[in-house]
């Protein structure tokens, strides 16, 4: 392929040539000039990756947790809502306040959300930056799913209801079935929301709650490149292991 | 009486789309309904299928009514223009659908389905799924599927609307066949009269949210409204003209 098409080859290197950099940019302890590549004189930076509590692997893990928890919520609730809200009387208007959230900068969203969620005590703890981040990826995935409900789907579950499936047979013999791809789809785009959110989740975890996207802004404020480096290598894992499961089990449906 | 349809009305705000449409259908019987686009077919065949709710008015089959009964359990099928076969199932599960959500034997199943498809000459393509076959097979498809599950009765919202004149005669003449076959009850609407006039054992003609019910074939044909005089006329001064 790489033969034929040497463009590919243009290509591969752009994507991979960030992703190595930040590699070795994580692992190395110092890089001055005139020096041509970062010197490893220690392996200090991957011991602090996987001891603690504050290790890397923890704020990974727990930044994974938030953004599936977030994910799956959003597009499980926001699906459903999205069919009620496609055929309600007042679409139009119920549209209008999804786009609500997104209309203010996360930061000013979260100050005004501040007094409720310390009210609840929910500032600064991990639950509280997962009902936050809710409340703006929920939005997001009814505008995502309502173009779903607009493109036909319900004549199919009519269909099946008049050949005699009732609600339960109707949902997971058509609607699910067709609506896979979309879900999937739905659920890649939350849970990116969700992981590189930083306003929202910094202004209500108070800097108590640490997830990789918080830490990546923290490093670089301290310039601290190599540990901003470290975050930021932990930080594309997901999307990158996301887009490859988008290629390999939705786009190769259409 | 199988179905009868007592003084049903439908009213989009302030616009009337049925007004107070009354018939009546035997067993074993076609209706033709026929009707320009917009005059309330759809929606008439959508509230006696249950997708829609009338404001007023009964829905009467085997003399119970169905105002209250919801779609499922109706045990009538409506047929859209498009086929709409479900595009993740073969033909075979297609055709089966009906009978798998009544959970019944497998054994029944298959043979039930295996019969439908021969019926219909799908032989074949029982393993291939809605984008690998025509649209005159998708129709047929869509028809095993409905009829496979011997259902009170087909409302066939003009089924053969998208299909090219020779496959449309070819499925005209295959649904005549198989309601004889399957002692099948059907309301039939569309806006093509020589269909509605082939494809009907009594007929009915609608125009805006009103339905008029014939007595027979040719008070259906000498009603001015129909057209049939016109396409006559059309007929013979072409003839004249040769």
């Amino acid at each position: 392929m790489f033969k034929k098409r040497p463009k590919f080859v243009v290509l591969w290197i752009c994507l991979i040539f960030p992703i190595l950099f930040l590699g070795m940019l994580a692992f190395s302890s110092t890089w001055r000039f005139p020096t041509l590549i970062p010197e490893f004189k220690d392996n200090s930076n991957f011991e602090l990756m996987v001891s603690g509590d504050a290790s890397f692997v923890m704020i990974f893990l727990r930044s994974v947790l938030i953004s599936i928890t977030v994910a799956i919520v959003s597009v499980a609730t926001g699906f459903f809502i999205a069919k009620v809200i496609a055929f309600h009387k007042k679409r139009n208007l119920l549209l209008l306040l999804a786009y609500f959230p997104f209309a203010l900068s996360p930061v000013v969203f979260a100050a005004c959300l501040n007094y409720f969620f310390t009210l609840f005590l929910l500032s600064g703890t991990t639950p509280g930056v997962m009902i936050a981040q809710f409340i703006i990826v929920f939005p997001y995935a009814i505008i995502l799913f309502n173009s779903h409900w607009g493109s036909g789907i319900i004549a199919y579950e009519q269909s099946a209801a008049t050949l005699g499936g009732n609600a339960v047979q109707r949902f997971f013999r058509v609607t699910l079935p067709l609506s896979k791809n979309m879900l999937l789809i739905g659920f890649f785009q939350c849970f990116i929301i969700s992981w590189f959110e930083f306003g929202l989740t910094n202004f209500i975890g108070m800097g108590q709650v640490k997830t990789l996207t918080v830490k990546v802004f923290q490093y670089i404020g301290e310039a601290n490149i190599h540990l901003a480096a470290m975050s930021s290598l932990l930080l594309v894992i997901p999307p990158l292991l996301l887009l490859w499961a988008n290629k390999k089990f939705v786009l190769r449906n259409y | 009486m199988l179905l009868e349809i007592q003084n049903i009305e439908k009213k989009y705000g302030e616009h009337v789309i049925l007004n107070r449409v009354s018939l009546r259908l035997a067993s074993n019987t076609t209706m033709s309904i026929l009707g320009r686009s917009g005059c309330g077919k759809t929606t008439l065949l959508k509230i006696i299928a249950g997708i829609e709710q009338q404001d007023a008015g009964n829905i009467i089959a085997d003399n119970i009514n169905l105002n209250a009964t919801q779609i499922h359990e109706r045990e009538i099928v409506y047929l859209w223009q498009e086929p709409l076969l479900f595009p993740h199932l073969t033909v075979f599960e297609n055709i089966a659908f009906g009978l798998r959500v009544r959970k019944l034997p497998k054994a029944e199943i298959i043979e039930k389905t295996q019969r439908m498809i021969q019926d219909l000459g799908l032989e074949g393509h029982e393993r291939k799924f809605p984008n690998q076959i025509s649209g005159g097979q998708k129709q047929r498809v869509a028809f095993g599927r409905a009829i496979v599950i011997n259902p009170r009765i087909i409302l066939l919202d003009e089924p053969f609307g998208n299909l090219d004149v020779e496959t449309r005669g070819a499925m005209q003449q295959l649904f005549k066949q198989i309601t004889g076959t399957y002692h099948l009850s059907a309301l039939f609407v569309t806006h093509d009269l020589k269909e509605a006039v082939l494809m009907g054992d009594t007929y009915a003609y609608m125009e805006s949210g009103n339905l008029t019910v014939y007595e027979n074939r040719d008070k259906f044909i000498h009603d001015e409204r129909t057209g049939f005089k016109n396409e006559i006329n059309f007929w013979k001064e072409i003839e004249k003209s040769k």
